[in-house]
């Protein structure tokens, strides 16, 4: 090969680049423990919050009188009575203990039961 | 030797290295942890060479033939791991050198990888191998006849 050949072939050669390797070691060692800090701090706030929760959400639920519910007596017909719209305009303003026992008769169908060990806000209170 | 300075070098010479120890390592997947070994050591040891490429070079080849001595495990090559910087374009002539870069003998190969890449001297090239820079240059240029003859067979 001539001079002037190896001159063209190594501008050649230059023209192709090596791939850069990764970024520089101590960035990618340095970034995972700080990556490794910010999680164990999520946890231990996480682990905070649940236990205080956990300690302070019997203590509201007992200061509170949770209410009872109770089995529905039935009216003097001998049968259960129909709960409507209607009827509930009509008893509210007029007969209050009337209207509190319709309420409670009807709450279980339509509210949540919080007391329910697997249901929905159960497993919220948990997280 | 501070840690920008460290940066600094590793973007000047990282791909050149890198590229020079995948040729040493026969394309073994783990050239790029000997790489960033070399690097670290020099954070750690707080070495500040005069002339950084020399070292460096010498200090990858060592890591290399060191790892190449614990680690005696046949390593399948890949095509999809090319040592350069691939386009749609050049895809081919990338993988045509690829494969002639590998072909050339180890020595005459280191050489081609420190002038062309490292764009170091023969004199700089000749303390990293311990021996004279005439020796370093004839090498070289059996290595480029070698890469060209592999590169353009009618050439």
């Amino acid at each position: 090969m001539e001079d002037s050949e190896i001159e063209r072939f190594e501008q050649e050669l230059r023209s192709y680049r090596f791939r850069a390797p990764k970024p520089f070691p101590s960035e990618t060692r340095t970034f995972p423990m700080l990556r490794q800090w910010h999680l164990a701090t999520a946890a231990i706030v996480l682990a905070v919050i649940s236990v205080g929760l956990w300690r302070i959400i019997p203590r509201v639920q007992l200061r509170g009188n949770p209410p009872t519910v109770h089995s529905v007596p039935e009216s003097s017909e001998g049968r259960r009575e129909a709960l409507t719209i209607m009827r509930l305009n009509r008893i509210t303003g007029t007969n209050s203990k009337e209207l509190d026992r319709l309420l409670i008769q009807v709450s279980p169908q339509v509210l949540p039961n919080v007391e329910r060990s697997r249901g929905v806000l159960h497993s919220l209170a948990e997280q | 030797m501070g840690h920008d300075e460290i940066r600094r070098l590793y973007q000047q010479y990282g791909s050149a290295l890198l590229g020079y120890a995948r040729a040493v390592l026969n394309d073994h997947p783990e050239a790029e942890d000997v790489l960033h070994e070399v690097f670290l050591k020099l954070v750690r040891d707080k070495i500040s060479p005069n002339d950084p490429a020399p070292y460096l070079f010498r200090a990858v080849r060592n890591a290399c033939l060191n790892f190449r001595r614990h680690d005696s495990r046949n390593v399948a090559i890949t095509d999809q791991d090319s040592w350069f910087e691939t386009t749609d374009e050049n895809r081919d002539l990338v993988r045509s050198l690829q494969i002639a870069i590998r072909d050339v003998p180890g020595d005459q190969r280191e050489i081609i990888i420190m002038h062309i890449w490292g764009e170091m001297t023969f004199d700089q090239i000749a303390r990293v191998l311990d021996i004279s820079p005439n020796t370093a240059a004839s090498r070289y240029r059996y290595g480029l006849t070698k890469l060209r003859s592999v590169m353009q067979p009618g050439g």
